[in-house]
Formats: C-alpha cells, structure tokens, sequence
C-alpha cells in the first residue's frame, strides 16, 4: 500500500524545487558565468561516453533512419541523378565564374573571406531535443573553436558556434527560430534578415524593402555587416517564394538553403584574422 | 530508499542522457521526432515513488538533460519536476491499474511536459517556441513517449526497488512500493 507524507511537506518540496529551478533559468537567461562553465564541464564528463556509445551503437540508428526515411531518399535520389546531369553541363561555366570570382574578392577588398583561418571538424551529434536546431562538432576550445564564429561547408553557411568545451563545439543552425543572419539579396543587393523556421525547409527573411525588385532563384548571401559574426558573400540559399502585397511594409521572401541540414557530417569552422 | 535505489536512478540519468545526445538524437527520429527519454523515465520514477520523489527525481534527470541544451538552464528541471509531481498525485487517486496504464501515463506525462517545456521556455525569453510545428513536434513525441512507458516503466520498478522488497506492479498485479 502506498503511504504519502501531509500534504504540506509534499507542497513545500515542489515550492522549494520550482523555486531552484526558477532561480537557475533567471541566472542562466542573466548569462551566468558558473552556468557556462558547469556546462561545459559537464559536456566534458559524458562526451566520452557517449563517443565510445556512438561507435558502436551509430549502425542501429543509421539503419531504422534509413527504414523509416526510404520513401524521401528514392525521391531525392532521383532528384539528385537529375541534378548531376545538370551540373555536368555547367561544370565548365563555374570554371570561368570561379575564376571572375576570385578577381571580384580582391577588387572589392574581403580579405576574410580570401584568407580565413578554418576548422575541419566532423559533425558527432544531433540536438537532444525537439526544439532546437544545433549539431556537436569534434572541436572545441583545444582546437581553436570559439563562440560566434562562423560554420560553413562547400555549399554554404550552416550555422555559428553557439556553445563552446574543451573538445567539442555547438553549432546553432540557421534553420532554428533562435538564429538571424544579415543577409543580401544577389542582383538588387537588398538588405535583410534571414530568420530559421525550425522544422520547414526555407529561412524566411525579414525587412526586405517592398520596392525591392527580388526574383526566384536568386542567390542569397551574407552581408557581413559590422559586429555581424559572419563575414560577406557567403551563399545561404535560393530565393524559392517572393509574396508582395500592395500596402505592405515589407516584401515575404522564402529562401531554400543551400546545404542538405539532414546530411551534414563534416564542416569547417572559419576563425576571424586576428584583429577582427 | 536506501542508496541501491539512488545509485540505480543515478545511473539511468546518466544512461538517459547518453542515450539522449547520441542514439536519439541522430537515428531514432520518427519523422524527425524524437522522444523524451527524461520525461518518460520521470513518468515511471513518479507512479512508483510518488509526488514528492517524482518531482525530485524530474528535476535531477531535466537539470542533467538541460546542461546539454540551448535553452535555458532550468527548463526541462522545472518541467519534468512539475509533471513527475502530477503524475504521483495522479497515481495515487487510481482507484485500479491496467496494463494501459504505462503507455496512456506515458503519453499524457509527454503532452503535459511539451506544453510545458515550452510555456515555460517562452516566458524564458524563448518565444520562437510558440509556433504551430511545436504542436505537432509534442503530438508526436507523446506518442514516441507512449511507446517508450512500455520499456520505462519496467526499469523503473527495478531502479526504485529497494532490496528484497517487491515494487507495485503497473499491470494490475500490485505489491508494496517504496
């Protein structure tokens, strides 16, 4: 038979737990430096442990993702063969943009971007909960890594350091709520923000001027503005839904990224020159 | 409880958050949902040991899973402490168990631990949280998490058993708890 303790006590240990907790969110939303700390050193304690576990467990997880996402990856895989028919045939014309691109770096002064100091890293987790957008990176304070840089790999940005301990990093991904990045639309160069939408697949960005004339499938990159954490020109994604109605004060932009968040596995971290 | 049962619970929050940021978090979504372990596990912890230690025991594990979020540090402690109290109050007004009782404690305690995540992760300042597709992202991880009751409730009962003492059965066939 199952006994409670009065009614009183029961209330007073909720009391005293809601009050902790209250208390522990007021000074980690504060920005608290032992919070910061605990967390880092906790994520030393049980990254180990859950490297080892990953190793031998990561098959399992890979084959029941596989199971229940087959339907997706027959489509995408032909989508993909499509694809690369057409990026065989516009090979020889990135060849010359490419190089046309390198001139304009050095005509228009960005040395960031020329010269940047990156991080390989391979993607170890996901994020350990439904409503947030990260990935753990294998690098961390050790290596060089350090809050606010910025995340990238050859299609474009991913993301920027969120959280930093001794081994590894969290990068926050710019498809979740949380991340805003200065962006710039290709052929009218106008100015916006490009807010996550968590589980969609495009990045809505805000501000855009409604006089602005913006078109599909035009390229979106970042508009490395001051104290912005990521340096200019580098791609986001594709313009994939432009809304304009009269009398608004802004124009609704949809932006399709240009890297696959569901197959990310290795990134590079790029380290601002010193000085910056 | 003497310290076998603490050292088991201690041990499976430990389990729970390995599990949590490596098996789950990358493999076993079911259409990019995953279910939550600290949450289901508080479920079962609360039936068996009551409100007081359900909201113990929540806390611990939600501090231990918080540590490794984005949000802010207290969150998922306060959350689970307060679904782990209401469970063990909710236990203790049954008038009679069933072997549904696992997975329906498991999919209200996931609801209830979403909607609050998630109220209480707003009034924390993150209020992207209030969107349409945290709806669906707590629907189903309820039932994820109803699934999971099926596993939980049985560790639970061995967790939280102290020695030579058997634990009330969640199926019907009960005996002494605690």
């Amino acid at each position: 038979m199952v006994v409670y303790q009065p009614a009183n006590r029961r209330r007073t240990i909720l009391a005293l737990i809601v009050l902790t907790a209250v208390t522990l969110i007021t000074l980690d939303v504060r920005g608290s430096g032992p919070i910061s700390a605990l967390r880092g050193g906790a994520h030393d304690v049980v990254n180990p442990i859950a490297g080892a576990f990953d190793t031998v467990f990561s098959p399992v997880g890979d084959w029941i993702d596989g199971v229940t996402s087959a339907a997706s990856l027959k489509d995408e895989n032909a989508q993909l063969r499509r694809r690369l028919d057409a990026a065989r045939g516009q090979e020889a014309a990135a060849r010359a943009a490419t190089q046309e691109n390198k001139d304009l770096k050095k005509l228009l002064d960005l040395p960031f971007v020329e010269n940047a100091d990156a991080i390989a890293a391979q993607v170890v987790e996901g994020a350990p909960s439904n409503f947030e957008f990260t990935v753990q990176i294998g690098k961390g304070e050790t290596d060089g890594v350090g809050v606010d840089m910025p995340v990238v790999t050859g299609a474009g940005l991913v993301g920027r350091v969120l959280a930093v301990s001794r081994d590894r990093a969290t990068v926050l991904l710019v498809k979740d709520p949380q991340s805003g990045v200065g962006v710039r639309i290709e052929k009218s160069s106008t100015p916006g923000v490009a807010k996550g939408r968590g589980d969609s697949d495009t990045l809505r960005v805000d501000f855009v001027d409604p006089n602005a004339d913006v078109t599909k499938g035009e390229v979106v990159y970042t508009s490395g503005q001051q104290n912005s954490p990521f340096p200019a020109a580098i791609p986001i994604g594709t313009v994939s839904k432009v809304t304009k109605a009269p009398g608004d004060l802004q124009q609704d932009v949809l932006v399709k990224p240009l890297v696959d968040f569901s197959h990310l596995d290795y990134v590079k971290v790029l380290r601002p020159p010193p000085g910056r | 409880m003497t310290w076998l049962p603490r050292l088991r619970l201690a041990l499976l929050i430990l389990a729970v958050v390995v599990l949590q940021t490596t098996l789950f978090s990358a493999g076993l979504r079911v259409f990019g949902v995953m279910p939550d372990l600290g949450l289901v596990l508080t479920v079962a912890v609360a039936f068996y040991l009551g409100p007081e230690r359900g909201a113990a025991f929540g806390f611990l594990i939600g501090l231990a899973v918080d540590v490794f979020l984005s949000t802010p540090l207290g969150v998922s402690a306060l959350s689970f402490s307060l679904v782990g109290y209401g469970v063990g109050v909710v236990q203790g007004g049954l008038v009679r168990s069933s072997r549904w009782v696992a997975p329906v404690m498991g999919a209200l305690g996931g609801l209830a631990g979403g909607v609050l995540f998630v109220a209480i992760a707003a009034l924390a300042g993150q209020d992207q949280l209030l969107a349409l597709s945290s709806v669906r992202v707590i629907l189903m991880a309820s039932l994820y998490d109803a699934l999971l009751a099926f596993a939980a409730f049985p560790i639970a009962r061995w967790a939280t058993r102290a020695p030579g003492r058997e634990a009330q059965s969640w199926s019907g066939s009960a005996a002494v708890g605690r």
